[in-house]
C-alpha cells in the first residue's frame, strides 16, 4: 500500500486511475493542476507521483517534475504520463540520457494507459 | 547574279544599277549597250537636270557623269552628291583631262574618272573598279551595322541579365567547372556568402566565399554524379531562418558537366506554417484523445459489474457529458477549418445586432438565473449592419456564455452596443474571476483554456475564442481583451457596419 499523488488536469482520468489503484489497495490524492500539487507535497508526503505532461501548458508536467525534484530531491520516484512521445512532438528524443535527466522521470508512460497496467508500472516502481 | 569578279550581287538582291549622264549621245548609248551587255541595269540622261533628278529618284550604284553640259554642269553634280549620296561611286567623263580637272573632281568626291574617247573594255574595267569599290562600301556598312546592333544587344543582354538576377527575391548562385564562383545576386550574398568578400573580382574560389557547408556537398554530389540532373536540401541560417537550396547541373551535349546553378528560396514561413500545423494536430490528438480514455475508463469499471448503482449512474453521465463535448469540439474544430479555408458560405444581409443581442442573451437567461447573475443590456436604437446572421449569433453566443462561466454566482454581466462612425462596439464585461496577464497573450489560441480552481468545473473544448478571432478577423474587425484577476473581464468586439 503507497500514498500516491496523482497530478492531472482531466478530472475523469484521475477518477478513473484512482478508483483502479484503490481497488489494488493504494491511497491515492488528486491534484488537478500544478499548484494544487505543490500544496499537496507541502502538506502530505508521497510514496509516488503520477504527472501529466501536459495540463494547460504543454510542458507543464516538465516545469512541475523540476519543481518537485528541487524541493523532495530524488526521494520520491516521479512517473510522468502523456499522449505524445515522439522525438518530432517533443523536440528532443525522451529515450537519450539526455531527456530523461531533463524531464526528472524515472518512467515515462504513454497515455491512454490501461488502470491495469499503470498498477503493474506502479508495483515496479515502487519495488525499486 | 555574279559580276565578273565573282562577287554575288545577289546577296544584296539586286543587280548593279549605274546612271549614265552625258549629253553626247553615242557616248550614252555606248556606254548603254556595253553595260547591259556586262549584266548592269543602265539608265541614262540627256543632261545635268535629267541626270539629277534620276539620282534623288533611284538608288544607284553607279554614276557615269560627263563634267561639261548644259544646265547643271558636271563638277554641281558632283558636289551634291557628295552631300547628299556619299556612298554612290561616281566617275567622271571628260575630254579635257587636265591635271587641276582631275584634282578638282577627286576633291570633290569622284571615285575615279575616263577620258573619252574610251574602248568598251576601258569601260568594263573603271565600270567594275567602281563597283568594286560599291561593293566594299555596302559590306563595309552592313557589318559595320551588324556589330553595332549585336554590341547593342549583347550589352542589353548582358544588362537585362543582371537586373533580372539582381532583382529576384531567390538567390542565385553560379558556379563553374572549377567549383568558382561567377555570378551571385544579392539576396545569395546576404544569406551565404561570407562578407567582406571582393565584389569586382572575376570568380571566386567556392571554398573561401561559402558560408554554408551544405550547399558545397550539392555541387559535390553533382560532380560525383554524372546522372544527376539536379538536388536540393535545406539549409538553416541564423535567426531561425530557413532557405531551400536547388543545384542544377549544366552539362554540354557530352554530358561534361559545365557548372552548377543554384537557386535559395526563402521557406522560412513555410516551416512555420508546418510547425504550427503539426503542433495543432498535436493538441488536437491529445484533446480527443482525454474523453475517449475517460469514457473507455469508465466502461470498463461498468462492464466488471463491481460498481454500486449510485456509482454507475455517475459514471454513465460523466461518458455522456464527455461525448457530448466530443462532439461539440469536432464541431468546433469544422468550423475552424471552414474558416481557414475561406469556404464558409456566407448569407450577407443587412441585420439589426440588437436583435441579435437580445435574442443571445435571452436563450443564455436560463444558465445565468441558475447562478443568480444578472444580464444588462444596453445598446443604441441604430445598429444595422451587413453580416451573416449565424456568424454574429456565434461571437456574441461565445462571449456572453464565456461571460457567464466564468462569473461568480450573483455576479453580472454587463452587454454594451454602441455606433460610432462605420464601427459598431459590442463590448461584454462579466465581474467572474479575470485572467492573469499572461493568460490573455495566449487567450484566442485553440485548445487554449484557463485552467485552475474556479475553472476545473467550467466545460468547453477550448476553441470557442478561436473561433470568435477568425471571424471577426474575417470581418475586418478587432477584438480586444482587458481583465483583472479577481475582478473581472471585458472582450469588446469592433465591426465595420458595411461588413465585408
Amino acid at each position: 500500500m503507497a500514498r500516491i499523488l496523482m497530478v492531472d488536469d482531466d478530472a475523469d482520468f484521475i477518477e478513473i486511475q484512482q478508483m483502479a489503484l484503490e481497488g489494488a489497495g493504494h491511497d491515492v490524492t488528486p491534484a488537478y493542476n500544478p499548484s494544487e500539487a505543490m500544496e499537496a507535497i507541502e502538506e502530505a508526503t508521497f510514496d509516488l507521483i503520477i504527472l501529466d505532461l501536459m495540463m494547460e501548458k504543454s510542458d507543464d508536467g516538465f516545469r512541475l517534475a523540476h519543481e518537485i525534484r528541487s524541493q523532495l530531491g530524488k526521494s520520491v520516484p516521479i512517473m510522468m504520463l502523456t499522449g505524445v512521445r515522439r522525438e518530432h512532438d517533443l523536440g528532443f528524443d525522451l529515450d537519450s540520457p539526455a531527456g530523461r535527466k531533463w524531464i526528472e522521470a524515472d518512467v515515462f508512460l504513454e497515455k491512454p494507459i490501461p488502470p491495469e497496467r499503470l498498477i503493474e508500472e506502479v508495483r515496479r516502481q515502487l519495488q525499486d | 547574279m555574279q559580276d565578273q569578279a565573282g562577287r554575288d550581287w545577289n546577296e544584296a538582291d539586286r543587280t548593279p544599277r549605274i546612271i549614265v549622264i552625258d549629253d553626247e549621245e553615242s557616248i550614252r548609248t555606248g556606254c548603254e549597250k556595253v553595260l547591259g551587255r556586262a549584266g548592269y541595269e543602265v539608265d541614262i540622261a540627256r543632261d545635268g537636270n535629267e541626270g539629277w533628278d534620276h539620282l534623288c529618284q533611284n538608288d544607284y550604284d553607279l554614276a557615269l557623269i560627263d563634267l561639261k553640259m548644259p544646265g547643271i554642269d558636271g563638277m554641281s553634280i558632283l558636289r551634291r552628291m557628295q552631300d547628299e549620296m556619299p556612298d554612290v561611286v561616281a566617275i567622271v567623263i571628260t575630254g579635257y583631262a587636265s591635271y587641276e580637272t582631275a584634282v578638282e573632281t577627286v576633291k570633290l568626291g569622284a571615285y575615279d574618272y575616263i577620258p573619252k574617247p574610251f574602248t568598251p573594255e576601258e569601260l568594263r574595267n573603271v565600270v567594275e573598279r567602281g563597283l568594286e569599290r560599291r561593293f566594299l562600301t555596302l559590306t563595309n556598312r552592313r557589318l559595320r551595322q551588324e556589330r553595332e546592333r549585336h554590341l547593342l544587344d549583347l550589352a542589353q543582354e548582358r544588362s537585362r541579365l543582371a537586373t533580372i538576377v539582381r532583382s529576384m527575391s531567390d538567390g542565385v548562385l553560379v558556379i563553374n567547372r572549377r567549383r568558382e564562383l561567377v555570378l551571385y545576386n544579392p539576396v545569395a550574398e546576404k544569406w551565404v556568402l561570407s562578407r567582406g568578400m571582393e565584389s569586382d573580382a572575376e570568380a571566386h574560389p567556392l571554398e573561401e566565399v561559402l558560408e554554408v557547408n551544405a550547399l558545397e556537398d550539392l555541387v559535390r554530389q553533382i560532380e560525383d554524379d554524372p546522372e544527376l540532373d539536379g538536388c536540393d536540401g535545406e539549409i538553416h541560417l541564423e535567426d531561425e531562418q530557413y532557405v531551400h537550396a536547388a543545384a542544377a547541373a549544366i552539362r554540354d551535349e557530352a554530358d561534361t558537366l559545365l557548372g552548377v546553378v543554384i537557386v535559395l528560396r526563402d521557406i522560412t514561413e513555410r516551416k512555420e506554417i508546418e510547425r504550427m500545423k503539426s503542433a495543432f494536430v498535436r493538441m488536437v490528438s491529445h484533446e480527443l484523445k482525454s474523453p475517449l480514455a475517460a469514457v473507455e475508463g469508465y466502461l470498463n469499471f461498468l462492464c466488471d459489474g463491481s460498481v454500486g448503482e449510485e456509482d454507475a449512474d455517475r459514471m454513465l453521465k460523466r461518458c455522456r457529458t464527455r461525448i457530448q463535448s466530443l462532439q461539440k469540439m469536432i464541431s468546433d474544430l469544422l468550423d475552424i477549418s471552414r474558416l481557414e479555408s475561406g469556404q464558409v458560405q456566407r448569407e450577407l444581409r443587412t441585420i439589426d445586432l440588437n436583435e441579435v443581442l437580445s435574442e443571445v442573451v435571452s436563450l443564455q437567461e436560463g444558465a445565468a438565473m441558475e447562478r443568480n447573475i444578472e444580464i444588462d443590456l444596453q445598446s443604441d436604437h441604430e445598429l444595422e449592419i451587413v453580416a451573416d446572421q449565424r456568424e454574429m449569433d456565434e461571437i456574441f453566443s461565445n462571449l456572453i456564455s464565456n461571460a457567464i462561466k466564468y462569473n461568480r454566482d450573483e455576479g453580472k454581466v454587463t452587454v454594451t452596443a454602441k455606433r460610432s462612425g462605420g464601427r459598431i462596439r459590442v463590448a461584454v464585461s462579466d465581474t467572474g474571476i479575470g485572467m492573469a496577464p499572461e493568460s490573455i497573450d495566449q487567450i484566442f489560441d485553440e485548445f487554449y483554456r484557463v485552467r485552475n480552481r474556479e475553472t476545473a468545473n467550467v466545460s468547453g473544448t477550448g476553441l470557442g475564442l478561436s473561433i470568435v478571432k477568425r471571424i471577426v478577423d474575417s470581418y475586418d474587425g478587432e477584438i480586444s481583451v482587458d481583465s483583472q484577476e479577481g475582478e473581472g473581464t471585458t472582450f469588446e468586439v469592433e465591426l465595420p457596419v458595411r461588413g465585408l
